[in-house]
């Protein structure tokens, strides 16, 4: 392949955020094939059309913003015509890791309630709790204003505390983090 | 109501994102198919960037194009209402004419053509050759006048305005050409209606047409002046050209020496003695109408009809007539204002969705 110092450029983008965009894509969807694409379209998108960053612009905020489009364009016309058994089996598999996020959030089953948000307010989350977003960042990120990301993560994080799957503790846990699941 | 900690919730989560292995050979992937793309549109000539400032000059080019089409059919409102003003106006100009107050050119169901005064010599067509054509176009300037007055007229005055009518064309060196009137009691209980016709002489038409105006209410009145100038330089002119043929036929005649040929010869001219005499009358109409204007002068007598209003009468009706006005002003003006809001709605609409879209597919 010849070398084309654009696609350094692109490179670079890859090497310090792939990991994480395929991460949140991946809590967002629920499904790491469709999170693969996703991140892989919208890096394809971000760079065919990164004439219109303009400078002085914070990439990782623009990059997130096109991997969240490219998400929501996936949830909205792809993943709702698919026949839903296999990502249930694919979420049940991420859900339930053998030494995954149950183990840690011992009775906490924090995954298993995110994929039963709404993908508005699931977004949001992630960006927030995984992604370390700030609310400004968050509401460039999914175009919307910044009220809109503090309500959305407000009734994000009532419906996740009211779940089923993230219950009270039976008995008190030696970790800190356990102890403080609700307040 | 219970809410989960933050802290709770982002270890929960990144411990979650932890189970998710990065696909190895995924970023080269992205890496290669960039590469593919950038080929392609090396060899293609232009790229994405191109092609989105090429979308964004067509949605520029197509609100601009809404706007000159909205800037368009505005301009062409504003002539339409323009010439539709202009009707009155124009008739008021007329030499020997006033116009009335209440001038609706389509209920007379007259073309104004309106009064072209040529400057041009005597046509070229072989009938100007005559003595007739070579007069000067300023001098043969014909225009048709045709009036309508309908006047509203107290009880007991019915007879009068009649006599007063036909005073005024006798006066004004016109006559009455015809008059219809179904009379009621003079004491007003059954109301008398009349119309009369006058043909006025044409530089006396305004005159008679304000003086008939004084003498009743006025319910409505129409005028309208037609410039026949050119139908009459083109009846000359045929009669012109008709002429020099039956003179070189003639010619032609008297130098015949057969009988065939004559007889051939005379029925051709009677022939074209026919059109000239068909000609000729519908020339000498022409004049006649141009010479005499036609009033038509409608009568009604009612009870309720003012004989003389007042100062305070006057000044009601004006104010009626200008509340009438504005309103129809404001119908007139809601059209073009309701297009150009629904065109402005449109382009707001367009160009939100645009936006919108562009920032969803392409940031």
């Amino acid at each position: 392949m010849p070398h084309t110092p654009e696609v350094d450029a692109l490179a670079v983008w890859l090497d310090e955020g792939y990991p994480t965009a395929f991460r949140t894509a991946c809590l967002i969807l629920g499904n790491p094939s469709d999170a693969e694409e996703a991140v892989q379209e919208a890096y394809l998108r971000a760079w065919r059309f990164r004439a219109s960053l303009s400078a002085g612009s914070d990439v990782r905020r623009w990059l997130y913003r096109v991997v969240v489009n490219s998400c929501n364009s996936k949830l909205r016309t792809e993943i709702p015509h698919r026949d839903r058994r296999a990502s249930d089996t694919e979420l049940e598999r991420v859900s339930a890791p053998a030494d995954g996020a149950r183990d840690v959030e011992g009775d906490y089953d924090v995954v298993s309630a995110l994929g039963d948000l709404p993908a508005r307010l699931r977004v949001v989350v992630v960006l927030k709790y995984y992604a370390d977003l700030s609310e400004r960042e968050i509401a460039t990120a999914i175009g919307r204003p910044q009220g809109t990301v503090k309500s959305r993560l407000h009734e994000a994080r009532r419906l996740l505390a009211n779940h089923p799957s993230v219950r009270r503790p039976a008995a008190p846990v030696a970790s800190n983090t356990h102890s403080e699941v609700l307040q | 109501m219970s809410t989960l900690h933050d802290d709770t919730l982002s270890t929960a989560l990144k411990d979650a994102a932890r189970q998710y292995p990065v696909p190895p050979g995924a970023t080269a992937q992205i890496l290669d198919a960039a590469r593919g793309t950038t080929q392609r549109h090396e060899l293609a000539g232009g790229g994405e960037t191109s092609r989105w400032n090429r979308r964004r000059l067509a949605l520029v080019a197509a609100v601009a194009i809404v706007l000159a089409v909205l800037a368009g059919s505005l301009s062409l409102a504003g002539l339409g209402s323009t010439n539709s003003r202009n009707v009155p106006t124009f008739a008021a100009t007329l030499p020997g004419q006033k116009s009335a107050g209440f001038i609706d050119a389509t209920s007379a169901g007259i073309a104004v053509l309106g009064t072209k005064r040529m400057s041009n010599g005597p046509s070229t067509s072989p009938g100007s050759q005559s003595s007739k054509t070579q007069v000067p176009m300023a001098d043969q300037t014909k225009v048709v006048s045709v009036g309508s007055i309908s006047l509203s007229v107290a009880v007991g005055n019915f007879n009068r305005v009649l006599a007063k009518l036909s005073a005024l064309a006798t006066g004004a060196d016109g006559y009455v050409s015809s008059s219809k009137v179904t009379a009621g009691s003079q004491a007003g209980a059954v109301s008398s209606a009349g119309v009369v016709e006058l043909r006025i002489p044409q530089r006396q038409f305004g005159t008679v047409v304000a003086k008939a105006e004084h003498l009743g209410h006025v319910v409505s009145a129409v005028t309208n002046s037609t410039d026949v100038t050119s139908e009459y330089v083109d009846y000359e002119s045929r009669i012109g050209a008709l002429d020099a043929s039956r003179a070189q036929y003639l010619a032609i005649m008297a130098k015949a020496s057969s009988i065939g040929d004559i007889l051939a010869i005379q029925a051709q001219v009677n022939v074209i003695e026919s059109e000239i005499e068909q000609l000729e009358g519908q020339r000498n109409l022409l004049v006649n109408q141009a010479a005499y204007g036609t009033l038509t002068v409608a009568i009604n007598q009612g009870a309720a009809a003012p004989s003389h209003p007042s100062g305070v009468y006057r000044a009601w009706h004006q104010s009626i007539s200008g509340f009438v006005g504005g309103v129809e002003w404001l119908i007139r003006a809601a059209g073009p204002a309701l297009f150009a809001l629904l065109c402005l709605a449109a382009v707001l609409l367009l160009g939100r969705f645009g936006w919108r879209a562009s920032q969803r597919r392409f940031i």
